[in-house]
């Protein structure tokens, strides 16, 4: 049994774009393909995902195209556009800045201040 | 914003294909969750319920995928506007006579409130239907001091008075 981690606000539009910039794919596929390279410490709640990916249709960050999926039946699958390509390197070098900052300032010890 | 207007653009002009599409790509997500659940060992039913409950409601999923494409804003127009259709159908004589009093004094006048007098002799304010003309033409023809040519029986009337010259 894995521990699951909560979302911070604003990186699951993040992790979709991530998830798809791999490999077009459909709904469910960006639900296991999230937990896999998250090696299952990420949970995508299953009701924010769609709005999520038609928020980002919508927005031009991924564009969508119905296709076979692996057991023959038409799925809708999610690939990113160029704008979407540009928000996944701004958004992921946000996120390392914050992440190496944060991790900078928790493990500051006595005799470093 | 302009790649976001032709989308709503898109979905509008084909607003039931996307819903159609809609419904299918929710149905996909809910039978391969279930396929794996039963995978798993649990049995269809409770799979299906399990599916379901963890998508969160079908209904709900699809009003924030609306939502997301700006579509709330034209279905709650429609619902307002079904709405006032069907209490002015239950109210049909209210209806005839605002579309009466529309049809006859829309074209040529405008609404303006200005004093009248009652049958008491006292003046009042009230809200009546008459054109620009007769609003200014008003104070030199009924002088309020002695009301003699204006009445309000009971309710204010409706329609133009005559233009004097």
């Amino acid at each position: 049994m894995h521990k699951t981690a909560d979302l911070l606000p604003g990186t699951l539009d993040m992790l979709i774009l991530k998830a798809v910039s791999l490999k077009p794919l459909h709904g469910y596929g960006v639900l296991q393909r999230i937990r896999q390279i998250s090696r299952d410490a990420l949970d995508i709640p299953q009701g924010s995902l769609y709005p999520a990916l038609y928020r980002l249709e919508h927005n031009d960050l991924v564009t969508a195209e119905w296709g076979q999926s692996e057991n023959n039946r038409r799925a809708k699958y999610y690939s990113l556009t160029a704008a979407g390509r540009r928000r996944l390197r701004d958004e992921t070098a946000g996120w390392n800045r914050l992440a190496s900052a944060i991790a900078a300032a928790l493990n500051t010890t006595p005799e470093e201040v | 914003m302009f790649k976001r207007w032709r989308s709503l653009l898109r979905v509008l002009t084909r607003r039931r294909a996307f819903e159609a599409r809609m419904t299918e790509e929710l149905r996909f997500h809910l039978d391969q969750q279930i396929d794996e659940l039963v995978r798993s060992g649990m049995s269809p039913e409770k799979a299906a319920r399990q599916a379901r409950m963890e998508l969160g409601g079908f209904d709900s999923v699809k009003e924030a995928c609306r939502e997301q494409r700006g579509l709330h804003v034209f279905d709650e127009f429609r619902r307002e506007l079904s709405y006032a259709f069907r209490l002015l159908r239950k109210t049909p004589g209210f209806t005839a006579t605002a579309l009466l009093t529309l049809a006859v004094c829309s074209p040529f006048c405008s609404l303006r409130t200005f004093p009248i007098t009652t049958d008491g002799g006292g003046v009042k304010s009230v809200t009546r239907i008459a054109t620009d003309q007769h609003v200014e033409d008003l104070p030199s023809r009924y002088p309020l001091a002695r009301p003699p040519a204006l009445h309000c029986r009971g309710v204010a009337r409706i329609g133009c008075p005559p233009r004097h010259s």
